[in-house]
């Protein structure tokens, strides 16, 4: 059989191009630039730089801009790119304001080159609309502040420790509660971002919105990964029942021949539950714990008090 | 190159004319498939070369991308004529799966804080970015997190335009209790409530403020000239008082009207009694109602009533 002889090819036109795929990459050496477009032997003489300029000048020509700076090359202007529109760079924008405040990782790492990637291969048009100003003003998140990305930043890092807290907060009265709780994850509520604990006796979960955060402390205890949240069951009738849609922590246990429905809700902070569930009115009824079945008799009852 | 910029002429000595066809004949096969006779006219009629290739010189540039690393296809049109195209090159956006996931985790950390235009813009670019990586899973794992993805996405947007304008429209709505039918309102605003989303305005059948759930409006059917109220429309003025250490925050249809340390007395004007009551249950003794008796007396009444099913339920 006849051997295949290799297909003709030009060499600097391979060279160009994989020079380009480092561009994509981040920025190049001048260094490995010149030893690349000269086979590795490189000897000072100006011939190298000579080609190298011819290939930068059409690449210039051509319209992918590389600019030298300290000695490393970056790419302005991109060969391959993507038509990004307004809207596309608002969510990415969005993306990276969000990714600024995580705490430092993997995660923050790869979300970070997630929108690397992107913003190499912007069109005139997205680096324009870049370069006007900032596109993530109509969202308004409380955590744009640096005071509060701050503390997005130190309530990631009790999460990731996985240490016992000492914590000092503000309830909606603006009364001082103490609380050792293990921290869960935080999370973000209507524009609110929150902290979210277990708390050491009763397995309760509370949702405290980081702004109402007075003090923290982490003690040398580590979380017990065995404390489960206190699941609560409750009953809903009627047109509630009908229209009723389940949270993505809850489930529903049974269903009554009245028509009632049974719910199982884990993992929610029992005063917004609480709240959540006066707003039902004679529509729900909580069944267990007593506990909180005695909270919510309490609730009723100082509302109650108000008209009496 | 300064001369180029003068004279705006290519010369041998200034740049690489063999790199400078390779980046056109890429962008072109990147952009669509061509064949030989139309890459011989782009190259002829390109202002700096003013030249043909030959067939042979052309397979050399293709062997040349194909090493680089760009999967290369010969694809015959209707035409019966032999084009080529880039199917895929090194170029292209490529991410890990835990890229990707990283992705999405800050998506979902977004995703309550964002309002309606915003979640529908992000999960385009989600869409958008699929697309181009050639992951379907990654598209379908951006609609999950979005919470639009039983929602019509065309149709979400007529309402928000209607929402703009406060336009009256007649939508074709699948009611739970009546089964599918037409109703008409006019459209005030999209809202976000425990991952759903709703259509809020004032409705005609029952003359009242209402909130029709986005994914069971089936379709916009009519969207009126003018804006008339609808005949009938009560209106129910509330004050009370909201003990708060903080500024309250408030519905559209509620106004501060006094303000003492921590008391805050607010007055709200709306059609729909149900959607206030709710509103203040849920804020507890934080809330005392002061006027009208009548409404006052139904609340103090319904708390009778939650109260009593907790001891004889």
């Amino acid at each position: 059989m006849a051997k295949k002889t290799p297909e003709k090819c030009n060499e600097s036109c391979i060279k160009m191009f994989e020079f380009l795929k480092r561009l994509y990459n981040g920025e190049v050496e001048f260094k490995w630039v010149i030893e690349h477009f000269s086979d590795g032997q490189y000897d000072g003489t100006s011939n190298t730089h000579v080609t190298l300029n011819k290939y930068l000048n059409a690449l210039k020509i051509f319209g992918v801009k590389v600019k030298k700076e300290n000695g490393k090359y970056h790419m302005l202007s991109p060969l391959y790119k993507i038509n990004f529109d307004l809207n596309d760079i608002k969510s990415i924008n969005n993306l990276k304001k969000a990714c600024e405040i995580l705490p430092n990782g993997k995660n923050k790492s790869n979300c970070e080159e997630f929108i690397r990637e992107l913003e190499i291969r912007y069109d005139k048009s997205a680096q324009s609309v870049t370069q006007v100003g900032d596109t993530t003003q109509s969202l308004h998140l409380a955590f744009y502040h640096s005071e509060m990305a701050e503390q997005i930043k130190l309530c990631e890092k009790y999460c990731q420790d996985k240490l016992k807290l000492e914590l000092i907060y503000t309830d909606d009265k603006g009364e001082e509660i103490n609380l050792l709780a293990s921290p869960i994850e935080t999370i973000y509520k209507k524009r609110k971002v929150c902290l979210k604990v277990i708390g050491s006796n009763g397995s309760r979960v509370y949702e405290i919105p980081i702004d109402n955060i007075k003090s923290v402390k982490q003690l040398p205890s580590s979380v017990n990964s065995n404390s489960v949240p206190t699941t609560i069951v409750y009953k809903i009738k009627n047109r509630l029942a009908k229209n009723y849609r389940l949270r993505d922590w809850e489930k529903l246990q049974d269903i009554n021949s009245d028509g009632s429905h049974v719910i199982v809700n884990k993992d929610e902070d029992f005063n917004v539950l609480l709240n959540r569930l006066m707003r039902y009115g004679t529509e729900c009824e909580i069944i267990s714990p007593k506990f909180i079945k005695d909270e919510m008799i309490d609730l009723i009852n100082k509302t109650l008090s108000n008209y009496q | 190159m300064k001369e180029f910029i003068k004279t705006k002429k290519i010369t041998y000595n200034l740049m690489s004319f063999t790199a400078f066809k390779a980046l056109i004949l890429f962008s072109e096969l990147a952009e669509s498939p061509k064949s030989y006779s139309e890459i011989c006219d782009i190259f002829y009629n390109h202002p700096y070369l003013h030249e043909k290739i030959s067939i042979d010189t052309l397979r050399v540039y293709i062997n040349s991308l194909k090493r680089f690393g760009c999967e290369i296809k010969r694809v015959k049109g209707d035409d019966k004529i032999s084009k080529y195209v880039i199917t895929s090159h090194p170029f292209e956006l490529k991410y890990n799966p835990e890229q990707l996931q990283s992705a999405l985790k800050v998506f979902k950390s977004l995703v309550k804080n964002m309002d309606i235009e915003e979640l529908i813009s992000m999960e385009e670019f989600f869409e958008k970015i699929g697309t181009y990586i050639k992951n379907e899973d990654f598209i379908n794992e951006a609609k999950k997190v979005s919470l639009l993805k039983d929602i019509d996405k065309n149709l979400l947007k007529t309402l928000l335009e209607c929402c703009e304008k406060k336009n009256q429209i007649i939508i074709t709505y699948a009611s739970p209790n009546s089964g599918e039918k037409n109703m008409e309102l006019i459209a005030d605003k999209i809202e976000l409530t425990n991952g759903k989303i709703y259509l809020c305005g004032i409705g005609f059948e029952y003359k009242e403020y209402g909130t029709f759930l986005v994914n069971r409006i089936k379709s916009v059917d009519d969207i009126k000239s003018e804006t008339t109220m609808p005949e009938g429309l009560q209106e129910i003025k509330v004050v009370y008082e909201l003990y708060n250490n903080k500024q309250p925050e408030l519905e559209s249809y509620e106004t501060i009207i006094e303000q003492t340390d921590n008391t805050f007395v607010v007055e709200a004007v709306t059609s729909n009694k149900f959607l206030l009551r709710q509103r203040l249950l849920a804020l507890g003794p934080n809330c005392k109602i002061i006027s009208p008796d009548e409404f006052k007396n139904e609340f103090v009444a319904l708390l009778k009533d939650m109260k009593a099913g907790y001891y004889c339920g």
